[in-house]
């Protein structure tokens, strides 16, 4: 198997989410002497980059996206410490993520925690119904790079406002990127209270965060 | 409720097997992948109502496995509230045909329907969650609803804010709206002339805020209802169910709110169809219901008016149709809104496919909610309208209709690029809360476009 077979089928295997098919794949790209940084890039993130692709468009559905997460994990864990014991592992981002103070509507929350995972995010996920104050402890405790938060409720947006309020009574906000989005949350609202970033979808979310991610490198 | 029951629940949600809410999440989304395999269950576009008999059967079978399964999760003892077949069967055979819904000469009847059933089904309209402005716009918007002649209850839009605060959930000021969104509500069906209609319920977040719209002399009376939510999927928690224990002593109506997503943990349509026969069942067990609002979304447009969508109700209402005396109602939440052609056929699909499939209905949603006063009383119309020339009408005959006017809105559903249409305000005269000529001639205009195709609404 040529090394873009390889990669090809590592992305296969996530996108079918067959984990053992993924470690398989990952353990023999390691004993051909494959890079694993460019396994994960070029096999794992392609595959979950797809999924993401596919499920924004609903060709497939959340299950399928939870298997091909799993695949991802297990393909990590075999793939990761050796990139590590190379100097070749990239430091990751770091984000803390809620469904904020008021709801426990959480699987929008934990669509966008698992694509940003499955695409390189260090992610803390602290829950439902999370106080403001408790992600931005959570977020100085990491130093994380952004802060996202979710409702479902109309009655929870008010909270989004009250965290970033927050921050800047806290002298903080500058250090951190967020971005928040949810079912009544619009872009143009996520707008008008200073967030920096929201997604139409999870999929969208993930983009959004890695260009934000870049622009802010870039400044 | 004939028996109470709820000390068992308690006791069942203290005592179940222990997990997190991750595991069951993956063990619901496992087990209902295997169901849909097992049974061959297979959603097919062309018909967005299944006219098989043994499908709805193999859906209501498989629902009944993965509750016994999985059980009902309680949320906040982390641990699974289980039940024995037969005591869910028991359960399921002290269920009425048929309620009585508001009162004195406002009193509707709303009956168990059948698939193809004759008698048309019973609408419970209203925002349905929508945003609204308070005070003055809401009651006239409530009032839209209820002298709509069509229609037989209303209830539920949700406030942005109160007396100009916006509204957080868990404050002073939640507890209030609830109280005030009742008593609007009672002023709108008393301006409508109806004022013994059913009003259906407040919609506000906490479960304990609710409470404060119980109030015999200017909030809701036994006579209405309240809604008790699950959470996704197949899950709830003792916040639920203390709501459930004091509304069952006040006697009022409990209507059983699931939200199931197609494309979420549930998978497609076969899954979410199974998943929500499965809340349905639980709703009965644990909420004590009267009736159940299956309020579907698709997990990216948030409406559930597309072909997956339909078909999913159209199935979960058959199942339990042909299985059970659990009376299920669509609440018909369109990507379209007011003052547009398209939300109009979203209504009449979703009216038609519910009312073959044995349900009753309850509309409209619009935007995906997310936009204050895009609800108007004229798309409930409708849904009601339509629901009701369906009633009696055969499936095949109903999926001919369906896939004629499918098309007309199906390129319209993504949420962000749907046509958001106009407000209450301006598609209203806010004096008499009658549409305007601009909307009711789309109406006419709509409902000559259905004739065209063969279905007549008198």
């Amino acid at each position: 198997m040529s090394e873009a077979q390889l990669y090809e089928e590592l992305a296969n295997a996530v996108y079918a989410g067959d984990d053992a098919k993924a470690v398989e794949l990952s353990r023999k790209s390691l004993d051909a002497g494959i890079d694993p940084l460019k396994a994960i890039n070029e096999g794992l993130m392609k595959g979950m980059s797809r999924v993401g692709d596919d499920f924004s468009q609903l060709k497939i559905y959340l299950p399928e996206v939870m298997l091909a997460a799993e695949a991802m994990k297990a393909a990590l864990a075999v793939l990761e410490p050796e990139a590590l014991k190379r100097g070749r592992a990239s430091v990751k981002s770091k984000v803390v993520i809620a469904t904020i103070t008021g709801d426990i509507h959480d699987i929008g929350k934990n669509i966008v925690a698992m694509l940003m995972r499955a695409n390189g995010f260090e992610v803390y996920d602290l829950g439902r119904d999370v106080p403001i104050d408790e992600l931005i402890k959570k977020a100085e405790e990491v130093k994380a790079d952004f802060i996202c938060a979710s409702t479902l409720l109309s009655t929870s947006m008010p909270y989004m406002e009250d965290l970033i309020a927050l921050l800047k009574e806290r002298g903080i906000r500058e250090k951190y990127i967020v971005m928040v989005g949810g079912g009544p949350v619009t872009r143009e609202w996520a707008a008008s209270i200073g967030a920096d970033g929201y997604g139409d979808d999870a999929d969208e979310a993930v983009k959004v965060a890695k260009d934000l991610l870049l622009r802010r490198g870039a400044q | 409720m004939k028996s109470y029951r709820l000390d068992e629940v308690t006791k069942r949600a203290l005592e179940g097997p222990f997990m997190e809410e991750k595991e069951f999440d993956m063990k619901l989304m496992r087990r209902v992948r295997e169901l849909v395999k097992e049974y061959d269950i297979r959603y097919d576009p062309r018909q967005p109502v299944c006219t098989d008999d043994s499908t709805a059967d193999d859906v209501y079978e498989a629902a009944m496995r993965l509750l016994l399964e999985t059980g009902f999760y309680c949320q906040t003892t982390k641990r699974s509230i289980m039940f024995e077949e037969g005591e869910i069967k028991g359960i399921l055979k002290s269920l009425p045909e048929s309620i009585v819904l508001g009162t004195g000469k406002d009193a509707v009847t709303m009956n168990m329907r059948r698939i193809e059933d004759p008698r048309p089904p019973v609408i419970h309209a209203g925002p349905t969650g929508t945003l609204c402005t308070e005070g003055e716009v809401y009651v006239k918007t409530l009032r839209s609803f209820a002298q709509e002649e069509v229609i037989d209850s209303v209830g539920a839009g949700t406030l942005a804010t109160i007396d100009g605060f916006k509204i957080r959930k868990g404050t002073p000021q939640e507890f209030r709206a609830a109280r005030l969104l009742a008593r609007w509500a009672r002023e709108a069906v008393s301006q409508a002339g109806r004022p013994g209609m059913h009003i259906n319920d407040v919609a506000v977040v906490s479960p304990e805020a609710k409470l404060c719209a119980l109030d015999p002399a200017y909030g809701l009376r036994p006579s209405d209802g309240i809604i008790v939510s699950q959470m996704i999927e197949l899950k709830t928690s003792f916040q639920h169910l203390s709501l459930v224990e004091h509304l069952q002593s006040y006697g009022i109506h409990i209507g059983n709110l699931m939200t199931p997503i197609l494309g979420g943990y549930a998978g497609g349509p076969e899954g979410t169809a199974i998943v929500n026969v499965a809340e349905h069942i639980a709703g009965v067990v644990c909420y004590s219901a009267s009736y159940h609002y299956c309020s579907l979304t698709n997990v990216k447009n948030l409406n559930g008016t597309d072909r997956p969508g339909l078909w999913a109700i159209s199935m979960v209402g058959q199942a339990l149709s042909r299985n059970s005396e659990i009376m299920s109602v669509y609440d018909c939440y369109c990507a379209s809104g007011p003052g547009e052609e398209s939300l109009l056929m979203e209504a009449a699909a979703g009216g038609i496919a519910a009312s073959v499939a044995g349900m009753n209905v309850m509309g409209c949603g619009s935007c995906g909610g997310k936009l204050v006063d895009h609800s108007t009383g004229l798309e409930a119309r409708m849904l009601k309208e339509a629901a009701a020339a369906a009633a009696g009408m055969g499936r095949s005959d109903a999926n001919e209709i369906l896939n004629m006017i499918i098309p007309r809105y199906e390129d319209r559903l993504d949420i962000f690029k749907s046509p958001k249409g106009k407000t209450f305000q301006e598609l209203y005269d806010l004096a008499s809360a009658k549409p305007k000529s601009e909307w009711q001639g789309l109406y006419d205009k709509v409902k000559r476009e259905l004739s065209d195709m063969g279905f007549e609404i008198p």
